[in-house]
């Protein structure tokens, strides 16, 4: 059902945008979860997981003390969820998809306990499940008592139409054709780790153990051509509490020197207490870094900004550095924003170089400030003026750029006359009338009386 | 010293420009501009609307137009006389012919061949990409004066801009030409302005930057402050003068010509057609005909000569009798269809004198507009029409009229809420909230009912902007019908475009600007009710002997009369639907006058004059018939225009009368009022004529009330005219399908069936019309039915022929699948194997015939057939490989399936042809609801007014008139009839979800019965459609659907067809 239809009939619905990337990636990260009960273990569909208990049940005290561990701890979890335990996995999708309660199937009881089951839980396309719902099979076990032959002759499977062979379906639920389950991989993870059989507490120790792992990261990390862009120490001390400090790189480093350098700034963040027994360090996020070219100037150049860079935001903070992006505005002072020194995206490539900027002060005064003028109405350039109590006789003038106000922001706001003024003592200075005057037949006034403004400075 | 604005972009440059032309005409006069050029990109869409406003106002006009070159700087160019103009025209149409529809190529070459007598003005590139040679090149390639277009723009540097530019034009020779460059007419236009950029540009209003303006100077100046701004270039202003005054072309002087050919040698058109129109009458009676019809025609014959319009009426002849020699049902309408010219030259069937229709109304000199006749044609068959046309007349000379695609609310609220960055879901929830296509606004408390606060910054501007936005165009379409033919090349007056259709072309210029023109347009149009009366005259012939045309039906037939008075109209021409159905037994129509008003009476117009109901008491005699007339004035001055009608307006025509009449309005002024009604997007002026209608009526001395309510129905009109003329030639087919359906109820719902999809209902309900009036439906069978609906004799029927459903009845069925069907049944199938063996089709195919319950006759039910087909395969049929499947798998043994319960057969018929001829749905639950009391549809009448009912049902329509306050009429069946509900806002608010989502409702109100029209005051409601599921044993029942039509649907049952 549309949204728009769901909204007539249920004006107040509470409507969330679908995620299926996220369910998709907690379908996962529950999966992984699974591993503790058995190591093969998949995904599948985009709301099940399957499980190759054989072998492992005993350990959790037997099937059934499994199957209600299982449940007691997706429920303290708050996940709903059907679980079925049988001797195929056709068989226990069947059971927890259609059979309503949770349940282990013994061996032999496969056939009666799935024979009054829907055809659909044979896992067939829509299509099968369709015709065979016409033809009055309804049941599993109607399909049960049909000659295989005529079956096979109606229900051959095609995988270019996406259509299930039924025969084979059948077979993977009553347990006699074999299907294989694809565990999920273990993800590899960016971490190297140093035991210590006698605590260590003394900041040195901690420095040159660190040290050692940095390198050891630095390896591993070039043997996959990645560089860290985050990295985390974390220190687990002997009473069983953690410690951790993290740094971030502007671009992606396996420098083992910078590295270190940047972490050992924060070393004395971590605390630690009796003793530390384990050290960890972990690339939590990474990117891909080709081989360094040695001798490439300017690449080396590059490099050393980014690690001054580097530096500077691991001993001031992630906010202390700035750099200016270029953003799409006519009004000047919106035309550059501050953004933070690790954004890689400035879009000045967008900055038109048309006559339109060219003729703009490099830098604006912070706050544009009240000057005095004397100019003709309604458009006329200033002819003279004074600004911080010198007056300033204008000799040469151009004008004016007109801005209007963005009205989708201000929608009552004025427009600037822009003027670029020459003063006789040399100085060039950008001025700006806010509002604009009267002319008859033309527009009304904006401002009663408008203001003028300085609010830069040419060199 | 005056200035001429030559370079505006109107909003026909779609996306662009962001004025009306008629507001840019409007302003460019009151600020006392010299005179105006459109130029709008690539196109003439716009000329003629600014051409009327600008005539309208005193204005000199020049239609322009702005050269987008694909290698080359963009050119202005100004036609300056009418062969200039043709070569501007042709231009077009060559660069739009070459190019997908939308978009003109044209290059600089062509515009070197088409440049005799055109003035042009280079538009210099922004940041000055090529130098002054080039321009120079051009002005020697293209031999013609041509300027430099410059403007300040108020970017910083114009001054310095300005003398460089001047350097160039001396060099080039080009002088310079002021210009202001307008995008608007007024400084406000820039929001919308940026709008269209940002929809133009996919961008939203965050991300455009400097795609927007920066600023709202590209408005009209008034020549002082263009002077001013040219203070250093004063002969660039002079420039602009030189080339109005040069251009001295107006759109009036394209001489419309008919085209020629239509007369025989040595005959002039008028002269022909008068023989022809003698000729005609005559044999419409058989002889001579009586004198007042020949004073009449001779009457029409000379206004037809005097405005020489005789070979507009010998085009219509030509395409009418092009239709009839191949067999094409038509009928003509509008104003000049119902002429005694017409009648006489079978155009029309209806006689004009008899309905007393008189032609001068609609053609006099005060309507400056030509003669309309809009022609029907069998809407399977029009195509054949337009293609006749286009090879008589050539593509040169005949052309698809356009229709301007404008925005209305629900899309100016979707392009404006995505540029003002609101997300999918709010534009959805938003758009969702403007009931049918023509909303003009959401008021606050839909907004809130939506979920969202009305008062939010930025919800606010979107409302804002689309509100603005509604009436702009948007693109350009073609007409449904409506042909231009010229005796001259079309393109020279007109460019032509390459419409979305192979195979045909469309002109820039729609309907309106054809009117204002001049220029006479034929509309072939379609018409669903013609397939089925040819489908009916057919059958008629091939089995009941009888040979029947429009023309030769019985007349005044008192049994059709009383069929209709019962409002036994389902599947009947116009009157079919539940308002007109409703209205039927009120107004008990017992003449073919009667049918005319009736068709016109449930329209916007006289139910929002509230004429309706006044018509209905006075005709019922429960109220004196009075004229209403001034105080002191004439006491029946409207008699003449009232007198058929009871003294209340109902038409079109008569609703004008009274603004001349009694209104005081020149027929001019009355003319403008019904074309200022026409497109809404006028409201503005309407105010003007409100008040000079009502002043005009009150001091004549009318009473203000019905002065008011005249006004209001005139607005009425402005929505769905419908006027008189069109009436009378509906009311026609009218009658001609109530005279079948009452005489041959198994010929009409055949037809009808064939004709499908056409009209209000569903095949589901045509036949159970068709059996509740006794005649036998058949189920479609594989040794029985053809492709469409047949009739067989059924000797024991009443009506001795039974109706053979066909097999398109039965979805997903192609018609080439009936032709091997049919073709191959030498002897009767045996089996699905059998069927396979012999025809070539697919299995998928087969399948579906399978599905339906096609092999009945071959003694398989649904589920063997459906065994057997899925034993097939799909092989090429050769002999020889035909058995070599059966061999490998050897005698298949016997399977048996369960049987289907009847219920679920039911729904699977539901399912596969969307009616059963097994049972209803209904009559399955029908125990268990006689148990809660619910009672049949066809026991309502016997129940007492205002006896407390239940019913049950399936939803077959929802309706919610906008004009109805709230209220939502329910349609629901069961499988004794149907019932209508009533659901007032009230309840409709608690019982919101169940009404629109379910399939099933149980309904408990109050029954209402009023001049044998009965409906439930629904108290309350219940979903059950879960009962449904139930009975089709397992299938799931798929979601509720909101469709537009009953056809569209695939679920288990119809779902309803739903009416905002």
């Amino acid at each position: 059902m549309p949204l728009a239809e769901a909204r007539a009939i249920a004006p107040h619905l509470n409507t969330r945008l679908a995620d299926p990337q996220g369910d998709a990636a907690a379908l996962q990260q529950l999966a992984r979860w699974f591993v503790r009960y058995s190591p093969l273990v998949s995904v599948d569909g985009l709301d099940g997981i399957t499980i190759d208990a054989t072998g492992c049940a005993h350990l959790f005290g037997g099937e059934e003390a499994m199957l209600s561990d299982i449940s007691m701890r997706l429920e303290r979890a708050g996940i709903y969820a059907c679980i079925s335990m049988a001797g195929s996995i056709g068989a226990a999708w069947a059971m927890a998809h259609y059979y309503g309660q949770n349940t282990v199937v013994q061996p032999g009881d496969d056939q009666a306990i799935i024979s009054p089951l829907p055809v659909s839980a044979l896992r067939l396309d829509k299509k099968t499940i369709l015709s065979l719902n016409r033809l009055g099979l309804g049941t599993i076990g109607s399909l049960l008592t049909l000659s295989r032959p005529a079956l096979a002759r109606r229900f051959r499977g095609a995988r270019s139409k996406q259509v299930a062979d039924l025969l084979d379906q059948i077979d993977k639920v009553v347990g006699k054709k074999a299907e294989p389950i694809a565990p999920l991989q273990p993800l590899p993870s960016w971490q190297v780790r140093q035991a210590f059989l006698e605590p260590i507490s003394t900041p040195e120790s901690i420095e040159k153990a660190v040290q050692a792992l940095v390198a050891d990261l630095a390896i591993i990390l070039q043997q996959s051509s990645l560089g860290v862009r985050k990295m985390t120490a974390v220190a687990y001390r002997v009473d069983g509490t953690v410690s951790s400090c993290s740094v971030g790189t502007s671009r992606p480093n396996r420098d083992p020197d910078h590295l270190m350098e940047l972490i050992s700034e924060k070393l004395a963040y971590i605390d630690a207490g009796f003793g530390i027994d384990l050290l960890l360090l972990k690339a939590l996020e990474t990117e891909a870094l080709a081989p360094y070219q040695l001798g490439d100037e300017r690449q080396s150049s590059l490099k050393s900004a980014m690690e001054l860079m580097d530096r500077l935001t691991a001993r001031l903070g992630d906010r202390a550095i700035s750099r200016l992006s270029h953003h799409q505005s006519h009004i000047p002072e919106q035309a550059q924003h501050l953004v933070a020194a690790t954004n890689q995206n400035l879009h000045w490539k967008e900055y038109p170089t048309t006559s339109l900027c060219l003729h703009r002060p490099l830098r604006l005064l912070l706050r544009p400030e009240i000057v005095d003028v004397l100019a003709e109405v309604p458009e006329g350039p200033p002819r003279r003026f004074r600004w911080r109590r010198v007056l300033h006789q204008v000799m040469k003038a151009e004008g004016p750029e007109r801005v209007a106000p963005e009205w989708w922001h201000t929608p009552h706001g004025y427009s600037r006359d822009y003027y670029r003024i020459e003063v006789e003592s040399g100085a060039r200075f950008w001025l700006f009338r806010h509002g604009l005057y009267d002319v008859p037949g033309v527009r009304p006034a904006e401002a009663v009386v408008p203001q003028w403004y300085m609010h830069g400075l040419f060199p | 010293m005056s200035y001429a604005e030559l370079q505006i972009t109107s909003n026909f440059s779609f996306l662009r420009g962001s004025s009306h032309p008629d507001e840019l005409a409007i302003t460019a006069k009151a600020l006392g501009l010299r005179s105006i050029a459109l130029t709008d990109r690539n196109t003439l869409a716009g000329v003629v609307r600014a051409h009327v406003s600008a005539k309208e106002h005193g204005l000199a006009f020049i239609p322009a137009c702005r050269l987008d070159l694909q290698d080359g700087p963009s050119l202005l160019a100004y036609p300056t006389d009418r062969p200039a103009y043709a070569q501007l025209s042709s231009l077009l149409t060559t660069g739009n012919r070459r190019a997908p529809k939308g978009e003109c190529y044209i290059w600089r070459d062509d515009v070197i061949n088409f440049s005799k007598g055109i003035i042009f003005a280079l538009i210099p590139p922004p940041d000055f990409s090529f130098g002054p040679e080039r321009i120079a090149e051009l002005r020697e390639q293209l031999q013609a004066r041509i300027y430099l277009a410059a403007s300040y723009r108020y970017h910083s540097q114009d001054k310095r801009r300005l003398a460089k530019l001047q350097g160039w034009a001396t060099y080039a020779g080009t002088p310079l030409l002021a210009t202001n460059d307008i995008l608007y007419h007024e400084p406000d236009r820039r929001i919308i302005a940026d709008t269209m950029t940002c929809i133009r540009t996919h961008s939203t209003i965050d991300t455009a930057g400097y795609l927007l303006g920066q600023n709202a100077e590209r408005f009209l100046k008034p020549a002082h402050e263009m002077m001013r701004l040219f203070t250093d270039h004063p002969e660039a202003i002079d420039a602009t003068c030189e080339i109005a005054e040069a251009c001295s072309f107006s759109l009036d002087e394209l001489q419309y010509e008919y085209p020629h050919e239509t007369a025989p040698d040595g005959f002039t058109p008028q002269k022909h057609l008068e023989q022809l129109a003698v000729g005609g009458l005559k044999s419409r009676f058989s002889g001579a005909p009586e004198e007042r019809f020949q004073k009449t025609l001779a009457h029409e014959l000379r206004i037809v000569s005097e405005k020489n319009y005789a070979p507009y009426f010998l085009t219509v002849h030509d395409i009418v009798v092009y239709a009839r020699k191949n067999g094409i049902l038509c009928q003509g309408r509008g104003s000049a269809a119902n002429s005694l010219i017409c009648y006489a030259l079978g155009i029309t069937e209806v006689d004009p004198i008899k309905v007393d229709l008189l032609f001068e109304r609609f053609v006099s000199d005060a309507r400056v507009e030509p003669p309309d006749i809009d022609v029907d044609f069998e809407h399977e068959r029009r195509e054949e029409v337009i293609q006749y046309i286009y090879e008589k007349y050539g593509r040169d000379c005949a052309g698809l009229a356009a229709t301007t695609i404008t925005y209305k609310m629900r899309s100016a609220i979707r392009d404006v809420g995505k540029v003002m960055g609101l997300s999918e879901d709010t534009i959805s929830a938003l758009a969702g909230t403007v009931w049918g296509s023509y909303g003009r606004e959401i008021p606050d408390h839909r907004v809130r009912e939506a979920g969202f606060d009305p008062e939010d910054k930025n919800l606010k501007l979107t409302l804002q902007i689309a509100h603005e936005l509604i009436g702009f165009p948007r693109h350009l379409s073609q007409h449904v019908g409506g042909f231009v033919l010229t005796e001259k090349p079309l393109h020279e007056i007109v460019p032509i475009q390459n419409a979305a259709m192979d195979g045909r072309t469309v002109i820039e210029w729609n309907k309106d600007d054809l009117d204002a023109l001049n220029i006479l347009k034929v509309d072939i149009l379609a018409l669903g009710m013609l397939s089925c009366l040819r489908g009916t005259f057919d059958l008629l012939k091939q089995h009941h002997k009888r040979n029947m045309t429009l023309a030769s039906m019985p007349k005044e037939d008192p049994q059709t009369y009383d069929m209709l008075c019962k409002a036994d109209s389902i599947g009947v021409f116009q009157v079919e639907s539940r308002a007109q159905m409703s209205m039927l037994p009120r107004l008990k129509p017992r003449k073919f006058y009667d049918l005319v008003v009736q068709v016109a009476i449930v329209r916007p117009g006289p139910i929002q004059g509230n004429m309706v109901h006044p018509y209905l008491r006075r005709r019922q005699g429960k109220e004196k018939v009075d004229y209403p007339s001034p105080k002191g004035g004439l006491p029946n001055e409207l008699k003449g225009v009232l007198e058929k009608t009871f003294g209340v307006p109902l038409f079109q025509e008569q609703a004008m009368k009274i603004a001349i009449v009694a209104a005081g309005f020149t027929p001019e002024d009355a003319d403008k009022l019904r074309r200022s009604m026409a497109s809404f997007r006028n409201m503005g002026t309407i105010h003007k004529f409100h008040q000079q209608f009502v002043t005009g009526m009150t001091c004549r001395g009318y009473e203000p009330d019905f002065a008011e309510r005249c006004f209001e129905q005139i607005k009425g009109f402005a929505d769905y005219g419908f006027p008189e003329s069109h009436a009378a030639s509906f009311a026609l087919l009218v009658y001609a399908s109530a005279w079948v359906k009452c005489h041959y109820p198994d010929v009409f719902a055949c037809a009808l069936l064939n004709a499908q999809p056409m009209g209000f209902y569903a095949p589901a309900q045509i036949v159970r019309d068709a059996t509740d009036h006794g005649v036998e439906i058949r189920e479609a069978d594989v040794n029985h039915s053809h492709w469409f609906s047949t009739l067989e004799p059924a000797p024991e029927n009443h009506w001795r022929f039974a109706v053979r459903l066909g097999l398109r009845q039965i979805t997903g069925i192609k018609e080439k699948t009936a032709e091997q069907v049919t073709g191959n049944r030498i002897r009767p199938y045996l089996d699905v194997e059998d069927l396979h063996a012999r025809c070539d089709l697919s299995v998928s195919q087969i399948e579906k015939l399978a599905e339906a319950d096609a092999f009945r006759s071959a003694g398989l039910n649904r589920r063997q057939a459906l065994w057997q087909v899925k034993g097939l395969k799909d092989t090429p049929n050769l002999p020889l490989f035909m058995h070599a499947d059966t061999a490998a798998i050897g005698k298949e043994e016997s399977v048996s399936l369960p049987d289907m319960a009847l219920s679920e057969h039911v729904v699977t018929d539901y399912q596969t042809m969307r009616l059963s001829l097994k049972a209803h749905p209904i009559s399955f639950l029908r125990s268990r609801y006689t148990q809660r009391g619910i009672i049949r549809c066809s026991e309502l009448h016997m129940r007492q007014n205002g006896a407390q009912v239940m019913v049950a049902g399936l939803v077959l329509v929802r309706q919610r008139p906008g004009s109805a306050k709230g209220v939502v009429f329910l349609t629901i069946e069961d499988e004794t009839g149907i019932a209508n509900i009533i659901v007032w806002q009230k309840v409709f608010e608690s019982y919101r979800a169940t009404l629109m989502g379910s399939r099933l409702l149980v309904i408990s109100g109050e029954l209402q019965h009023e001049d044998n029209v009965t409906h439930i005051v629904a108290h309350s409601l219940k979903d059950d459609s879960q009962a449904l599921l139930n009975l089709s044993g397992g299938t799931k029942l798929s979601p509720y659907k909101q469709s537009n039509h009953p056809r569209n649907i695939r679920g288990l049952i119809p779902a309803s067809r739903d009416f905002h």
